[in-house]
């Protein structure tokens, strides 16, 4: 490398070696600081720092229940949240091939001269501006027709548990993302969650900890925390195999989610 | 050195606060499972005569009609071994493979006089025998011991009591002739079987409930005629069906429902003008106010240790369902509002333990059993799209609710029948057929 060939030089030796240690040190400090200060750092794994994830909401009554408690039992709000997810994609797809031809026609504009290209210039962009508020109205009446009239009728039914979706600690993309798709997962495992008499109302817990590929399979599983009794742990662990494959993974948090950071608790 | 610094500028590019941790989700607490139960066929000992042969196959009968009442818990499968005696332990390696958890097996040997059956009763887990006994084979109480050993089995697995020694009380007018409409009062138990009328008065009986000890029924009558009628409360021995009237206040003396000492009930009472409940000491008649609200209150029902009474209320303008603890002296002790939604809400009672309310409410054109926690959480609806259904009742164990639904026939006659469903909303089936419309189920406590 370039940069040793500079070693022999004492200056560059001296000032270089003097950075090293400033920087070394504020590394300490930072450290040193985030342990305090509870932020998590990479090299010191904390594991008695875990966020637990509540996605739990409560919708208060304002009537009479429509829906009987075996109908809601009945009603499958993953089913809900992939008819969302797929109207939505639906709906990325119509916003971008509008601004693509916003896009293609507005090259065209520089080659007038002033007050041609701003006139052209205003026009594409009412034109454009027009083009994409009717298709976020197309794709809003989607929405709304397809899911917000389910999502509605069940918020105004009351008593049912809707899913929302908790972000935790930092609010970058990956953070939620990786939340609502850990959000998923208990309404699939739930089903096959069955306990015998005897093990019921003990107030057992356990959590396992789950490894997700990214077509959603289950790599493994490891009893995160035991509840003491090996039946119980077992009933949990055979409950998150039956409920396997998972849904796909989206590939920002498979990282987290190959690596085992995602933990269900039974019951929390 | 070229390596170490290296290594060292890499370092330096690594994000300091990169993301990690574990995240816990909670997925709640589990379903119940159903476990197996084999109840095997008798084995016959000896010269059996027939019908104890018949008998003893209907105690099986009975024993597994009894378990399969409570589907979320157990599920029945057919015999797979050939019926042996009582002396041969059982297979546990086979039932085992087959995921039985619980076995019976039992036999009768030939005897001169009444046989009996012997039961043994297994936890093939952990191959122990939980329960054995003989049952006598007397004709007659055989429905009644049958019921009583599928309780000792059942409370071998869950030390506590079931729902097979109980017994249902209901108002039927099966009686009436043409328009002369009459109702009575009838006991069936809780399978619907063995009824039997407990009035015969020839008017309409209403509300009734019985003591905590079975001895005494208490209820409403009006009498047949057409002179002036007025709402009596009426007692009854049990043992003798010997009646007295208790109450015969001017107007309503109705609703009445025994508290645990036997010797008090609640009831409503309108003799003020007002409609109000109080508590009637059934030996000297005297009475202490419990609601004192200018709005008519009625409609009492008591948790099982008599600390909390629900009822109905008018007072917030249109019915609604409050609780109360009904031991306050001269004020309404803890009262508190449950109900704030339905257009008309009814018979409210208590879950065994006091956490629940289920009632009947109005909507759609015919009234639906909903229930509801004690504290107004929790207001989940039981039945739809199954006729009328109306005048809930919890069985002592508080996994059952009976109620009785209306269906329409034609434009001119409907049919009540007394139906049972579990808890939450699963309904088993009838327990009342072609016997007149009946109404106002009530458990034996």
């Amino acid at each position: 490398m370039e940069l040793f060939s500079y070693w022999h030089e004492e200056t560059f030796k001296s000032y270089f070696l003097r950075s090293l240690s400033v920087h070394i040190l504020i590394l300490l400090f930072a450290i040193l600081f985030g342990r305090i200060l509870d932020i998590p750092v990479p090299f010191f794994n904390n594991f008695s720092k875990i966020t637990a994830v509540e996605s739990v909401v409560r919708v208060d009554l304002v009537a009479m229940p429509k829906m009987t408690l075996a109908e809601l039992k009945a009603v499958d709000m993953s089913e809900v949240q992939f008819a969302k997810e797929n109207v939505e994609a639906q709906a990325m797809e119509e916003k971008a091939d509008v601004s693509k031809q916003a896009n293609q026609e507005n090259p065209e504009a520089p080659t007038f001269n002033q007050e041609k290209k701003k006139n052209f210039e205003n026009l594409m962009k009412e034109w454009g501006k027009k083009k994409t508020k009717n298709s976020n109205a197309d794709n809003d009446s989607l929405f709304n027709a397809k899911i917000k009239g389910k999502l509605a009728q069940l918020v105004a039914e009351g008593n049912k548990m809707s899913k929302g979706s908790a972000l935790v600690g930092q609010t970058e993309g990956e953070a939620s993302e990786f939340t609502l798709y850990l959000s998923s997962l208990p309404d699939r495992v739930r089903p096959y969650w069955r306990l015998p008499s005897y093990l019921k109302n003990q107030g057992f817990r356990c959590q396992v900890k789950i490894f997700v590929s990214s077509s959603g399979e289950l790599i493994k599983t490891a009893l995160f925390m035991s509840s003491g009794n090996a039946e119980y742990d077992q009933k949990a662990i055979e409950a998150v195999k039956r409920s396997s494959p998972f849904p796909a993974v989206p590939e920002n948090i498979l990282d987290r989610a190959s690596k085992g950071d995602m933990v269900l608790g039974f019951p929390l | 050195m070229k390596i170490i610094s290296s290594l060292i500028l890499v370092l330096f590019c690594h994000q300091l606060f990169a993301q990690a941790g574990t995240t816990v989700i909670a997925v709640g607490e589990a379903e119940l499972e159903s476990e197996k139960i084999l109840i095997e066929e008798p084995f016959f000992d000896g010269a059996v005569s027939p019908h104890f042969k018949a008998g003893a196959q209907e105690v099986i009968s009975i024993l597994r009609n009894d378990f399969s009442f409570y589907k979320k818990k157990f599920y029945s499968i057919s015999p797979i071994t050939l019926a042996s005696s009582l002396s041969t332990t059982p297979d546990f390696e086979v039932l085992n493979k087959k995921a039985i958890k619980y076995y019976l097996k039992s036999e009768v040997v030939a005897s001169s006089g009444t046989p009996n059956l012997y039961v043994a009763f297994y936890d093939v887990s952990s191959k122990h025998k939980i329960f054995e006994g003989p049952l006598a084979l007397t004709l007659s109480q055989m429905r009644e011991n049958a019921h009583i050993l599928a309780d000792s089995l059942y409370y071998s697995i869950f030390k506590k009591h079931s729902i097979f020694i109980h017994k249902v009380i209901f108002v039927s007018d099966r009686t009436s002739i043409a328009n002369n409409k009459k109702k009575e009062a009838y006991i069936m138990d809780f399978d619907g079987k063995g009824v039997r009328q407990l009035t015969k008065h020839g008017g309409t009986v209403i509300s009734p409930d019985i003591s905590y000890d079975s001895s005494h029924l208490i209820y409403s009558m009006i009498p047949e005629g057409k002179r002036a009628r007025n709402v009596d409360l009426y007692l009854m021995d049990l043992k003798s069906f010997e009646y007295k009237i208790v109450s015969s206040r001017k107007g309503i003396n109705s609703g009445a429902v025994f508290l645990p000492d036997g010797q008090h009930v609640l009831l409503t009472l309108s003799y003020t003008g007002n409609a109000e409940i109080y508590k009637l000491e059934l030996g000297s008649g005297k009475l202490t106010q419990i609601t004192h609200h200018f709005a008519a209150d009625v409609d009492p029902a008591l948790n099982k240790d008599g600390t909390l009474m629900t009822f109905l209320s008018d007072r917030p303008g249109k019915a609604n369902i409050y609780t109360l603890d009904p031991r306050g002296v001269g004020v309404e002790k803890d009262i508190k509002r449950i109900s704030f939604v339905g257009l008309f809400n009814a018979t409210p009672r208590f879950s065994p333990d006091g956490k629940e309310i289920v009632f009947s409410s109005w909507l759609d054109n015919r009234f639906d059993i909903f229930r509801i926690n004690s504290d107004g959480s929790g207001l989940s609806r039981l039945t739809k799209d199954f006729g009328s259904n109306e005048d809930p009742s919890y069985s002592p164990d508080g996994e059952f609710i009976v109620f009785s639904s209306q269906r329409i026939l034609s434009s001119k006659s409907a049919i009540q029948d007394i139906y049972i469903m579990d808890k939450d909303g699963e309904i088993l089936g009838p327990l009342t057929h072609n016997f007149g419309n009946c109404t106002t189920p009530r458990w034996t406590k």
